[in-house]
C-alpha cells in the first residue's frame, strides 16, 4: 500500500523537476529551441500555402473561355488606368525631387515593395498576427510597415530565415501615430479586443475637441510620425467619437476593414535609405 | 537490435497533423472572429495510454510545436501542458479508458483548465475588459463543443495508427 502511494507520487515529482529545470534553463537555450522548432515547422506551412495556391489555380481552370476573355478585357482597362496614374506619379515624384533640391529640404523616405503571401493566420482572443512567406532571405526587417490594397495591415514583429511574423493593426498591442484625413494634427491609434462575429476594430485617442463628433464616419490615416509608415494610408473609419474624462481630447472607435481577417497577400514596405527614416 | 517501437513518433506525427488541421480550420473561422483551441486533444492520448517517459516526451515536444508560433512568453503553454499531464496522470488509474464518456470528460475538463489559465496569463492587459471575457467564453464554448464531437474519433485514430504499426494499446492496457 505504502509502496503504491510512493509510486503514485513519482510522476508528479518528475514533472515538478521538469518544470523547475525548464524555468532555470538559460534564455539562450530556450530561444535556440524556439527558433529550431519554428524553422523546422515553417516549410510545412509554406508548403500548405503553396497547395492552397495550386488549388486556386486549378479552380480557375474551370472558368469558360468567354469568362476569361471578359476578365482579360477588364484587366486591360485597369492596366490602362494604372498606366496613366503611374505617369502622373512619376511626374509628381520628379517635381518633388526638384523642389526638395531647390529648397534644400530633407528627402522623403522611398520604399521598396516586397509582396508576400500569407501562409498562416493566428487571429484569436489573445493576439492577431499573420505569418508571411518572406524573411531574412528578402531582407525583411523588424518594424517594417505591412500594407494591402485597403491600407495598413500591421508591422513586422519577428523575422525568421524564410518567414516573418506580422502584428496586425487590430492586435491589442499595436500602437501607431496617425491623423484624421485632411487634418495634420496627430492622434494615437491602438488595437483593441474584438468581439466574435463582429468587424475588427481599434481605438483612437487624443482627437482634438474641435473635430465634430456628429460626423458619422471620418477616415483615419497613417502619419509619417509613426516611423515605418508613409503618410496617408487608410487605417479605418472613426466612429462613436466622445469627449474623454478630462475634457481635453476626444476618443473614438475605429472600424477596420473586414478583409484584414482573410488576407491572402500583403506588401512589406522597406525603406531604401533607412537613415532618412531614423 | 533496432528499436521498432515507433509509438512516440506516431503520436507526435498525429498531433502535428491535428495542429495543421486546427490552424487551417481557424483560418477559415477567422473571418467571423471565431477561434477554436483543442489543447487537451494533444495531450489526452499521451497521458492516458503511454508510459510516463514516452508521455512526457510527447507532451513536451507537442507543447513546443504549438508554442513556437505564440507571441506570449515561451514556456507558458509547456508548463500548462505539464501541469495538466500531472493532474491527469494522478487519476489515470481511476479513469476507464475504454469508455468514451470518461475520455470526453477528461478532455473537456483539461481543455477548460488550460484555456482559462492561459487566458488569464496571456490576456493580463485585457482582464478588466468584458469584451475580452465574452470573446474568450464564446471561443471556449465553441471549442468545447467541437471537443465533445472529436475526442472519441481522434483517440480511435491514434489507436488505429498504433495498431497499424503493430502496437496494440488496448491489449497492453488489459494486461496491465
Amino acid at each position: 500500500m505504502l509502496k503504491n502511494q510512493i509510486f503514485s507520487g513519482k510522476p508528479i515529482l518528475a514533472l515538478v523537476t521538469l518544470l523547475i529545470i525548464w524555468w532555470i534553463i538559460p534564455v539562450v537555450v530556450k530561444s535556440f529551441l524556439r527558433v529550431t522548432f519554428y524553422e523546422f515547422q515553417a516549410p510545412v506551412w509554406s508548403a500548405l500555402s503553396e497547395i492552397r495556391n495550386f488549388q486556386n489555380n486549378w479552380s480557375l481552370h474551370n472558368h469558360s473561355k468567354a469568362e476569361i476573355i471578359e476578365a482579360g478585357k477588364d484587366l486591360a482597362r485597369l492596366n490602362a488606368a494604372y498606366e496613366l496614374r503611374l505617369q502622373t506619379f512619376e511626374t509628381l515624384t520628379s517635381e518633388l525631387k526638384r523642389l526638395e533640391k531647390l529648397l534644400n529640404l530633407q528627402s522623403h523616405v522611398i520604399y521598396r515593395n516586397e509582396v508576400a503571401r500569407v501562409i498562416r493566420r493566428d487571429i484569436n482572443s489573445w493576439w492577431h498576427q499573420v505569418i508571411i512567406s518572406k524573411g531574412h532571405n528578402f531582407n525583411i526587417v523588424e518594424g517594417a510597415a505591412v500594407i494591402y490594397s485597403g491600407g495598413v495591415v500591421g508591422r513586422i514583429k519577428e523575422v525568421h530565415s524564410n518567414t516573418s511574423v506580422v502584428e496586425l493593426v487590430s492586435d491589442i498591442n499595436f500602437r501607431i501615430a496617425a491623423h484624421i484625413e485632411n487634418d495634420e494634427r496627430p492622434v494615437i491609434y491602438s488595437g483593441s479586443v474584438n468581439l466574435v462575429f463582429s468587424q475588427p476594430s481599434g481605438l483612437v485617442r487624443n482627437i482634438p475637441p474641435d473635430v465634430s463628433s456628429n460626423i458619422n464616419s471620418i477616415r483615419l490615416v497613417s502619419s509619417k510620425l509613426g516611423g515605418a509608415f508613409p503618410d496617408g494610408l487608410t487605417i479605418g473609419q472613426i466612429e462613436n467619437v466622445k469627449m474623454d474624462s478630462n475634457g481635453l481630447f476626444q476618443n473614438g472607435d475605429v472600424k477596420l476593414d473586414q478583409q484584414l481577417l482573410s488576407l491572402e497577400e500583403v506588401v512589406v514596405l522597406l525603406p531604401i535609405n533607412p537613415e532618412i527614416n531614423k | 537490435m533496432v528499436n521498432r517501437d515507433y509509438r512516440l513518433w506516431v503520436i507526435l506525427f498525429s498531433n502535428f497533423f491535428l495542429l495543421i488541421l486546427i490552424v487551417k480550420i481557424n483560418e477559415y473561422l477567422s473571418k467571423w472572429g471565431i477561434h477554436i483551441e483543442l489543447f487537451s486533444l494533444f495531450i489526452l492520448f499521451s497521458t492516458l495510454y503511454l508510459r510516463l517517459r514516452h508521455g512526457i516526451i510527447v507532451t513536451i515536444l507537442t507543447a513546443i510545436l504549438l508554442e513556437v508560433f505564440y507571441p506570449s512568453k515561451f514556456g507558458i503553454l509547456l508548463s500548462l501542458f505539464i501541469l495538466t499531464y500531472g493532474i491527469i496522470v494522478v487519476f489515470r488509474q481511476r479513469i476507464r479508458r475504454e469508455k468514451a464518456i470518461h475520455l470526453i470528460t477528461v478532455a473537456f475538463g483539461s481543455n477548460c483548465l488550460i484555456f482559462v489559465i492561459f487566458s488569464l496569463i496571456v490576456g493580463i492587459n485585457s482582464l478588466g475588459s468584458w469584451v475580452y471575457w465574452v470573446n474568450c467564453l464564446s471561443n471556449l464554448l465553441i471549442s468545447q463543443f467541437i471537443l465533445i464531437l472529436t475526442t472519441g474519433i481522434y483517440i480511435k485514430l491514434q489507436t488505429q495508427l498504433l495498431y497499424n504499426q503493430g502496437i496494440d494499446i488496448a491489449g497492453e492496457l488489459q494486461e496491465v
